[in-house]
């Protein structure tokens, strides 16, 4: 992940507040391409730079400082190519003065140009407006410059401090939670729909369904509702302390390991699995049709709510496996879902004829649920259904775990780490303890690479106030004050 | 946003961003240049009272911040494994209870498909398969002087089958649970309400008239019950068990072979209905009115046809014995009488099951 600043400030004012923030260090070597007067020169110093990069100035080391004057050359088609690459092989890039436009538009080179990437712009002011709608995230801030950027944002905070739980904590459950809410929904409706698949065999592909037809409609209405919602809301896989304790773990939502094309045919491979095995566990041990001890046979609507049992146990199962994060609500929704189906049966099998619908169920919750057959099936079919998957899941966590996997342990038995904050009300600096032994955390650092030393400074930040305060009197106002002394202008 | 420090009187402004989008100026505080009442430089959090400024902080609480009171399971094997027994030695005993419950059970399946020699008089034919086949005129109402076509099977039993045991006839290759079939019936007639005006998912069985030689639909006649499931009623009728050697008899009883909720809620249980079927007809393949047969709509062996199967291969319930005998072993002879509902030629199986 990079950071890159772009700021309206002038080049000392961005410098400092480099420092302040730790995107420059000292010991880096600080490339500045500041008051350029023509394309040309721009270029060569670019060239420069990237001879300097080419020499063996690793990415820790390097850090790039150009100005907006500069930029407007730099961004120039003939020459953004080389800009964006030694941009790239910098470890922080600060741009000041940066116009509002050239904001948005040092945003769109990175994105159209660095394939696979995405950008985050965050800003509080009207002046980084166009920044964040260029972006593919865009973050604003609330604050004292008003709402402006918020209005235009897709994510709203109150203080930049708020960044890194936004992206750390926030952006990593929800992009788990919306890809398990995506394949868990594909996999329900497969593992029920799939069932009237393998019943057509049966039927001579008539097209006669298993179930009745409100039941149907009502399964992702009633029985299968809640367990996305409670998968999507609620679900948490490392805690948020944990999460923030170590950064690392946010890697696998940028290798997009929770939903890809892979992820998704395992879903519904899953779906098929369970809908055949399901459908012909029931078909092998009702084929005889006698399972009353009196004697007398059932029929289509017995043996297709004897399935669909065995299906919404089934699926509401499988949530519970996906689920790491068990809230009362939790339990409601996926147990709830279960008992829901025996409650729908106890009242729709009594109806007809009061009502002119459901003729088929009448009678079917007294002779399901006196039958021992639908109980064992009750509890038979999903636990061999899931079963395969529970094991592959139990191994996997135990032999080979994920950094994520790990992470959960620890968070379970306490030892996730803490984010130590220092010094947060002047925001000055911010550091992590990981108190577990397993993390992979670290510096990055080759091993072998010689280290030049790195020092942190302290930076102090100053920035000129626009509108000034409304002072009365015929002293020098304070921004006269410190215009009059430009560095950047020779003089006496 | 600096504030300025100074020595002379200074207006402090502050600006507050809204929810409007626009900013208010709060009312200036005019501080004095006394040290010790500069209520203008005193950090926010230790102004008193109405001092302070009105905190813009969000509502928070459990549900917003996520943290909720929740348990993490994991599953990782030490976390796993004493579920794992647990659940192992459950499954074990239901296991053993399954195969327990079913190891005693005997099942007897003799087919009768082709059942012969006949016993009637006037009929001759190798069985009553034959002899249905090459019946002709077999779809009004000459049907009843056709007679019915009785035929002795004869099979062994080897192992006594122990009370109580069931009989139940078996259909090989008919595909009850074909859509058009099974959406073929209307559970309004059964129940006795309305015998006048049939659904139309019976259809083409809504309307029928014997010798029928007229499109006109009018003149035909609503059809009591109505629809294929009703029309393809199996009526073959098993008698009585007759065993050789022990010269004893098993009667058939046919009660009680239909669900109750049947019985009672879905199917009209009298006898009374020849003078609600007036003006309705009886179904093409029958040869008697619905009135003509025991209990009327609530027939069990009809109540026990509608129970429509979930697999083209179906057993269904045809009697208990009377009486509470076994069935010991020896050989039995069984008088069947085909029922002359035209059917085409299929494997019949007849099962007892103890």
């Amino acid at each position: 992940m990079k950071v890159w600043v772009l700021t309206g400030d002038k080049l000392e004012t961005a410098v400092n507040i480099g420092y302040a923030s730790k995107q420059l260090v000292g010991g880096m070597d600080i490339m500045t391409i500041s008051d350029q007067a023509t394309i040309t020169d721009v270029q060569r110093k670019l060239s420069e730079f990237c001879g300097r990069i080419d020499r063996g100035t690793t990415e820790r080391h390097a850090g790039l400082v150009i100005d907006g004057k500069s930029l407007s050359f730099a961004l120039d088609s003939a020459v953004e190519k080389d800009f964006l690459n030694l941009a790239l092989s910098c470890k922080s890039v600060i741009c000041c003065r940066v116009s509002p436009l050239q904001k948005a538009e040092v945003v769109k080179l990175v994105r159209t140009n660095v394939k696979d990437s995405i950008t985050l712009a965050i800003g509080d002011g009207a002046n980084d407006v166009s920044m964040i709608q260029a972006a593919h995230i865009g973050v604003g801030i609330s604050g004292r410059e008003g709402l402006q950027a918020t209005l235009a944002s897709d994510y709203a905070i109150s203080q930049f401090r708020f960044l890194a739980k936004l992206l750390l904590v926030h952006g990593a459950w929800n992009y788990r939670r919306l890809a398990n809410v995506i394949l868990y929904s594909f996999y329900k409706n497969i593992c029920l729909y799939m069932i009237e698949f393998w019943f057509a065999f049966l039927n001579g592909f008539s097209g006669q369904p298993l179930f009745e037809r409100w039941t149907i409609g009502l399964y992702n209405i009633l029985f299968t509702l809640l367990a996305p919602i409670v998968l999507g809301i609620l679900d948490q896989d490392v805690s948020a302390s944990t999460r923030l304790a170590q950064p690392h773990l946010y890697k696998t939502s940028q290798q997009n390991s929770a939903f890809n094309t892979k992820m998704f045919w395992k879903w519904v491979f899953l779906a098929l699995f369970h809908s055949a095995l399901l459908f012909y566990a029931v078909y092998f041990l009702l084929w005889h049709e006698t399972p009353f001890e009196n004697g007398q046979v059932f029929g289509i609507w017995y043996v297709g709510n004897t399935v669909y049992t065995a299906v919404v146990v089934t699926v509401n199962v499988k949530a519970a496996m996906v689920t790491q994060y068990w809230t009362p609500l939790t339990h409601f929704a996926i147990w709830g879902s279960i008992a829901a189906w025996f409650l729908y049966v106890l009242v729709y099998s009594h109806f007809w004829p009061t009502f002119p619908l459901a003729v088929e169920f009448v009678g079917q919750d007294f002779k399901l649920f006196t039958s021992f057959t639908f109980y064992g099936l009750f509890v038979l079919a999903p636990a061999v259904a899931s079963l395969p998957e529970f094991m592959y899941i139990v191994f996997q966590k135990t032999l080979c775990p994920t950094s994520i996997d790990r992470a959960i342990v620890a968070d379970v038995e306490g030892r996730g780490g803490k984010m130590i904050e220092r010094d947060r009300e002047m925001g000055l600096s911010v550091s992590y303890s990981v108190s577990s032994g397993s993390s992979t955390y670290g510096d990055g650092m080759d091993p072998g690479e010689t280290e030049r030393a790195l020092t942190y400074k302290h930076g102090y930040a100053f920035s000129q106030e626009d509108h000034g305060s409304a002072t009365k009197g015929t002293f020098v106002q304070r921004r006269d004050l410190v215009r009059f002394y430009d560095t950047q202008k020779g003089h006496t | 946003m600096a504030t300025s420090v100074s020595g002379t009187e200074t207006i402090v402004q502050r600006r507050v961003a809204t929810p409007e989008g626009g900013s208010q100026q709060e009312s200036p505080e005019k501080t004095r240049d006394d040290s010790s009442s500069t209520t203008g430089c005193l950090p926010r959090r230790f102004r008193r009272g109405s001092d302070r400024p009105k905190s813009r902080r969000p509502p928070s609480n459990k549900w917003l911040q996520q943290q909720i009171p929740a348990c993490r399971p994991v599953f990782t094997a030490k976390y796993v494994f004493g579920l794992f027994i647990i659940v192992g030695i459950l499954f074990l005993i239901l296991g053993i209870v399954f195969v327990a419950a079913t190891v005693g059970l005997r099942e007897l399946e003799v087919e009768y498909t082709n059942c012969g020699p006949l016993e009637t008089d006037n009929i001759q034919a190798s069985s009553c398969e034959d002899y249905l086949r090459n019946i002709s005129d077999i779809s009004n109402s000459n049907r009843r002087n056709t007679g019915d076509c009785h035929c002795t099977l004869v099979f062994e039993v080897k192992d006594t089958m122990r009370y109580p045991w069931k009989f139940y006839y078996a259909l090989d290759n008919y595909y009850q649970n074909h859509r058009r079939y099974l959406n073929s019936w209307d559970p309004a007639q059964l129940r006795g309400d309305n015998f006048r005006s049939p659904d139309s998912n019976c259809r083409p069985l809504v309307r029928y008239r014997d010798n029928d030689n007229e499109m006109n639909n009018a003149s035909r006649l609503p059809i009591v019950p109505c629809g294929i499931i009703a029309n393809s009623w199996f009526n073959d009728s098993f008698h009585y068990l007759h065993n050789e050697e022990l010269n004893e008899t098993i009667d058939l009883s046919r009660n009680n072979i239909a669900w109750k909720t049947d019985r009672e809620v879905r199917f009209r249980n009298d006898s009374n209905l020849a003078a609600d079927l007036e003006g309705t007809n009886r179904p093409p393949n029958w040869p008697y009115n619905v009135s003509e047969i025991g209990d009327g709509l609530g027939n069990e062996s009809l109540i026990v046809w509608f129970r429509a199967s979930a697999f083209p291969w179906f057993r269904k319930l045809y009697a208990h014995p009377r009486g509470d005998t076994d069935l010991r072993p020896g050989n039995y002879s069984l008088l069947i009488t085909y029922s002359i509902l035209p059917f085409k030629p299929f494997n019949l199986y007849m099962y007892h099951e103890s």
